[in-house]
């Protein structure tokens, strides 16, 4: 940032939401909303899993801008946490926005953290880190983040930008699942980065998803099967437990679409001892 | 011996194709690729591997690398960098890989230059967190370590494709000789890169990864 440039009203969101289990429902039990992030809670029936919808009232982040949210799932709780709409990172004038989201899911809960996917605007700069500590085995997580490259319908490109996105997952305090993927225009430019084959093969949007629940290697079968018949280059693996998932699109509608049919193959289950039946859609999905 | 040659020789032995960790074994997703996906040109795959090195895998093993060497340097543990490699991994035929090497190259070394430090390594240590170690423990440079390290990713991949492409002997050759200033770049940055900014950028690397675990008929084990 040079000295010339004025200093700007930079956004500020934080959010905190917990769940816990009463008789046979979840319910609310914590609700904390300041700055440019509100929470919603969607009306449902009374038997189905909580669900809280994140929004950001700045419509938008860049550079100095900093959102963080907060779920907790207290034990046998059951909820999923979305976002109200796909979240923008606007052309930045050099630093990063930073997004900080933490889930703690306590033993026999079940979690499922489901935001819309963010969309990096040509400039745009972010750095994203998802730290998720589950109680014990009991406890269940299905987490995805996805992030689209350029306004395509605009046809836009991303020519400079910086995407930085981390995952901590610690089962019992023992970490089990890390991950680290950065572009930075350094050198080359986000999307000529992404056309390199052995990175995206093209892609102009992308996403990892990670399952933690039991009969993984069933999980695994069904959820090839379900990618398998989507426009996009995916895969799934069982590692030391945790069900990993990537996915490659050129088109973000055809990674919308797979990840739809990912979330239906999940709460379908495969199996009497799958955590997500009963989970449906997030109604947000379907606007 | 002198201590340079010692640690050369040292190093050298441990990152030959002879020393049984069943590198030959691991062909890192290659196998996926050249079947399935048509990576069977010198170039491309050239590019591949290259692509690796600068922002993939090959480039999170030496940050890995680099931070158990002076981990041990500094009297240290590297337990939880082996949790930490083993956590990147992210698919179950890479697990493999990294901890069936890592375990085989401990035990090998613990047999045959044993060093006092070399006790306190997890046993199923994570290959580029063992390497590191053993050669910190055993006074290799770290820059010779990260080199040396990066030279057999890269020497293995080639060699993998050498079989399975198959390609010609100078054409393998002719990439490990190409993709020399890409590795010296990688080494360089791996010091300089905190483990909180661990990170790999290859995600149709890693998808290939997954992929071959339903190959039909395949000779690696990743």
């Amino acid at each position: 940032m040079t000295a010339s440039q004025p200093t700007l009203q930079r956004a500020r969101g934080r959010a905190r939401v917990g769940f816990k289990r009463r008789d046979d429902q979840t319910v609310l039990a914590d609700l904390h909303q300041s700055g440019c992030a509100k929470l919603r809670l969607p009306r449902r029936s009374k038997d189905a899993p909580g669900e809280a919808v994140i929004i950001n009232t700045s419509g938008g982040l860049t550079d100095g801008d900093h959102f963080d949210v907060t779920a907790h799932w207290a034990e046998g709780a059951r909820a999923t946490v979305t976002t109200q709409a796909a979240e923008r990172v606007y052309r930045s004038r050099g630093g990063d926005a930073r997004i900080d989201n933490r889930l703690e899911v306590a033993a026999n809960a079940a979690a499922l953290w489901l935001p819309q996917e963010t969309i990096l605007f040509d400039g745009g700069r972010f750095q994203r880190t998802l730290k998720i500590d589950l109680a014990d085995v009991s406890a269940h997580l299905l987490a995805c983040e996805s992030i689209v490259f350029g306004r395509g319908a605009m046809g836009e490109t991303v020519h400079a930008g910086h995407v930085f996105d981390r995952w901590r997952v610690r089962v019992a305090g023992e970490l089990v699942f890390a991950d680290g993927f950065e572009l930075s225009d350094d050198q080359d430019s986000p999307q000529l980065q992404l056309d390199r084959p052995a990175v995206a093969e093209g892609a102009r949007a992308i996403a990892t998803a990670i399952v933690i629940a039991p009969d993984a290697d069933a999980a695994v079968a069904q959820l090839r099967d379900a990618l398998s018949r989507c426009n996009i280059r995916a895969g799934v693996s069982n590692a030391r437990g945790v069900i990993v998932v990537r996915a490659l699109a050129r088109e973000p509608s055809d990674l919308r679409e797979a990840l739809q049919r990912l979330l239906d193959a999940i709460v379908s289950g495969w199996g009497e001892t799958c955590p997500f039946a009963g989970f449906g859609r997030p109604r947000v999905f379907d606007c | 011996m002198r201590d340079d040659a010692a640690a050369l020789y040292r190093l050298m032995s441990w990152l030959s194709p002879s020393f049984p960790v069943g590198a030959y074994a691991f062909s890192h997703g290659l196998e996926w690729q050249i079947e399935h996906e048509g990576l069977t040109k010198p170039q491309p795959m050239r590019d591949w591997i290259a692509e690796l090195i600068a922002q993939g895998s090959g480039q999170s093993d030496l940050v890995l690398c680099a931070a158990a060497w002076r981990a041990v340097a500094g009297g240290e543990t590297v337990n939880e960098l082996s949790a930490l490699a083993l956590a990147f991994s992210g698919t179950a035929e890479r697990v493999t890989e990294t901890q069936a090497q890592g375990t085989a190259f401990v035990g090998t070394v613990r047999d045959t230059w044993p060093d006092a430090s070399l006790e306190t390594l997890p046993d199923d240590c994570a290959y580029p967190v063992a390497v590191g170690a053993v050669a910190a423990a055993h006074g290799v440079p770290e820059q010779a370590t990260l080199t040396g390290y990066a030279h057999a990713f890269v020497a293995n991949l080639v060699s993998a494709a050498v079989r399975l492409v198959p390609l010609g002997q100078t054409d393998g050759q002719r990439i490990t000789a190409q993709l020399e200033t890409a590795v010296d770049a990688a080494v360089a940055r791996a010091g300089e890169t905190a483990l909180d900014d661990l990170s790999s950028a290859t995600l149709a690397s890693d998808i290939a990864a997954m992929q071959h675990e339903t190959q039909y008929t395949r000779l690696f084990r990743s």
